[in-house]
């Protein structure tokens, strides 16, 4: 196992981030539209190691976008706090990126792509911004489409542009905001292993909301799960699965099948919180495993 | 049962829709052609019912098109005319930057929308027109009476489109700009307000017309030069002639700046969907 893509990897040399992200005891309530507070984030306290790739998974709905546009500092939160080693988390840091829901929205139909993923540079000449923007665009296979708009690529490609553009600048924690939700399913795998890709080069934490139970668990180190509105944190479980992952041999191993009826289990709210990383007996009666995954597993399953 | 949780159909790409309508229209080239061709039936039908009508009042389209050109040549239609453009530019000018200045400063900022709102509302309401003899008291007659009732008139069509598409610029747009650490001045210039470039454009379009109209009226009573003074001059003394040329050449006017203005919004939005 390639040190970088292990646990153990963390503390590997290479690694420049070595800060923990605190999220501790957040609580937000945003205002509707006749007045009243909601209750969205419900005390919800967990931390990212440096190097992790940390999932959350909650049902639609249930504040997971509030909950990273509160990680983000893009709202305050009403109580707790966000804590990046010593720093408190205050507008959007510098060493914060963030990849949002919708590409169609996040990248600007006035700029070409190179625009687009240079915006978030600053603090440097033009020669360099766009310099580096072209290194951004080809790191995500897309040097070939600097001049063209994001309306003239499909979504995959845009997303991928939105990457780009987190990605341009000194990243030290990537936030995405399920990057992959409005992609066709084959775009939707080759995004992923093209993130875990980055992350493998590029050693950043990672923050990766998702609803697709599958997704999570193949791509993180650790999966947390929220409840639904107010969401709290209802557990979490080290995903354990040797690294590099792959789509077939890593969805084929058995392990994969475990790990996912407990995150899912968590996510019904019909399991009881996971110790991190034990392995449990097997997933319940699964009627929501997709069919094609249940057949591969079924074999492994006790 | 159609309850497909396919991943949520969150990302429904915006704007599509609009490009299969422009498609309809054309390119450029022939959207003038044809309204070349409109021009010229127009041209025809004016000539037609004034054969019909055969009366001096209404002169035929060759004769009155040839008055112009002896009027322009001979007389001072060309100065009077350039008297006007001039502040037809000031006064669109001035109105359009502070349209949009005013504009995006109420549609972006929460606290000078509701600090400024409802000035904002009791300005424009007023008919400023109407109020052009307090302008003459203040400024005399004159072109700094004529451009302060233009831009009186025509702000308010380019400040209201601007402040209204600021305000209603999708919140995530806040959040990119955020995100990628803009300064206010690179967020203004490279986000927000081509954000909502077409709304402006649009709002100016609209001001093109205003400001013709109201630089008409003012010149009318507010000074002594100008298309719209030489038109009730031409009035006064009962030359049909000449106030025939003189209507004719202020269409010539709002449609030379109707296209012209066109032509900057197609090149403004060059390079977007739709
Ligand atoms: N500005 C707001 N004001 C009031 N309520 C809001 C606001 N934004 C979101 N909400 C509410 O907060 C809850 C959580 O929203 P959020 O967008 O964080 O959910 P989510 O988990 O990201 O959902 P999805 O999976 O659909 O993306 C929702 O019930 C929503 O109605
Ligand atoms: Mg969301």
């Amino acid at each position: 196992m390639a040190s970088r893509w292990g646990r153990e990897g963390i503390a590997a040399p290479g690694v420049r981030h070595e800060r923990r992200l605190v999220v501790r005891g957040v609580r937000k309530g945003l205002r509707t539209a006749s007045g009243e507070v909601r209750e969205i984030l419900a005390d919800v306290s967990f931390e990212v190691a440096p190097g992790e790739l940390v999932a959350v998974v909650g049902p639609s709905g249930a504040g997971k976008t509030t909950l990273l546009r509160t990680i983000s500092g893009l709202l305050a939160p009403d109580e707790g706090e966000v804590r990046y080693g010593g720093e408190a988390v205050d507008d959007v840091p510098a060493w914060l990126s963030i990849v949002f829901q919708d590409y169609s929205k996040s990248l600007f139909p006035w700029m070409r792509n190179l625009d687009n993923v240079a915006l978030a540079l600053s603090g440097m000449g033009r020669h360099e911004r766009e310099q580096r923007a072209a290194g951004a665009l080809e790191r995500v296979g897309l040097g070939a489409f600097a001049r063209s708009y994001p309306w003239e690529l499909s979504g995959g490609m845009q997303q991928r542009v939105a990457l780009a553009r987190a990605l341009c600048g000194e990243v030290s924690v990537l936030v995405m905001d399920e990057p992959f939700a409005s992609v066709d399913a084959l775009t939707r795998t080759q995004l992923e292993d093209e993130v875990l890709r980055l992350w493998g080069e590029m050693g950043f934490s990672a923050i990766l909301v998702t609803h697709d139970v599958g997704e999570a668990v193949y791509m993180a180190d650790r999966v947390i799960a929220l409840s639904s509105r107010p969401a709290r944190i209802v557990g979490e479980v080290a995903i354990d699965l040797p690294r590099p992952r792959d789509h077939l041999a890593t969805r084929q191993d058995p392990r994969f099948g475990q790990l996912y009826g407990e995150v899912l289990a968590l996510v019904e709210g019909v399991g009881r919180p996971a110790a991190g990383g034990a392995p449990l007996p097997g997933p319940p009666a699964a009627p929501a495993v997709p069919p094609a995954r249940h057949r591969q597993e079924e074999g492994d399953l006790p | 049962m159609t309850t497909v949780g396919l991943a949520g159909g969150t990302g429904a790409p915006g704007g599509r829709v609009g490009r299969v309508a422009s498609r309809l229209t054309g390119p450029a080239a022939s959207r003038s052609a044809l309204g070349l061709t409109g021009l010229l039936a127009a041209f025809a039908v004016w000539q037609w019912t004034s054969l019909l009508v055969h009366n001096p009042i209404y002169p035929s389209a060759t004769s009155a098109l040839s008055d112009i050109g002896t009027m322009f040549t001979g007389g001072n239609l060309a100065s009077v005319v350039g008297v006007s453009l001039v502040r037809l530019g000031l006064g669109f000018g001035l109105s359009g930057l502070l349209g949009v200045g005013l504009g995006l400063l109420l549609g972006y900022s929460r606290t000078a929308r509701d600090y400024l709102s409802s000035v904002v509302d009791f300005l424009r309401s007023i008919p400023f027109p109407l109020v052009l003899p307090l302008l003459v008291l203040l400024a005399g007659l004159g072109t700094s009476t004529v451009v302060m009732l233009v831009v009186l008139t025509a702000l308010w069509p380019v400040l209201v489109t601007t402040a209204d598409a600021a305000a209603s610029v999708d919140p995530l747009v806040h959040d990119v700009v955020r995100a990628c650490k803009l300064s206010r001045a690179r967020a203004f210039r490279r986000v927000l307000v081509p954000a909502i470039l077409p709304e402006i454009l649009a709002g100016l379009r609209v001001a093109v017309g205003v400001s013709l109209a109201a630089l008409v009226i003012a010149e009318m009573i507010g000074s002594s030069n100008g298309i719209g003074y030489f038109i009730v001059n031409a009035e006064s003394s009962y030359d049909s002639r000449a106030t025939f040329a003189g209507v004719v050449v202020l269409g010539g006017i709002g449609w030379l700046a109707d296209t012209a203005f066109l032509a900057v919004e197609r090149r403004a939005l060059r390079g977007r969907p739709s």
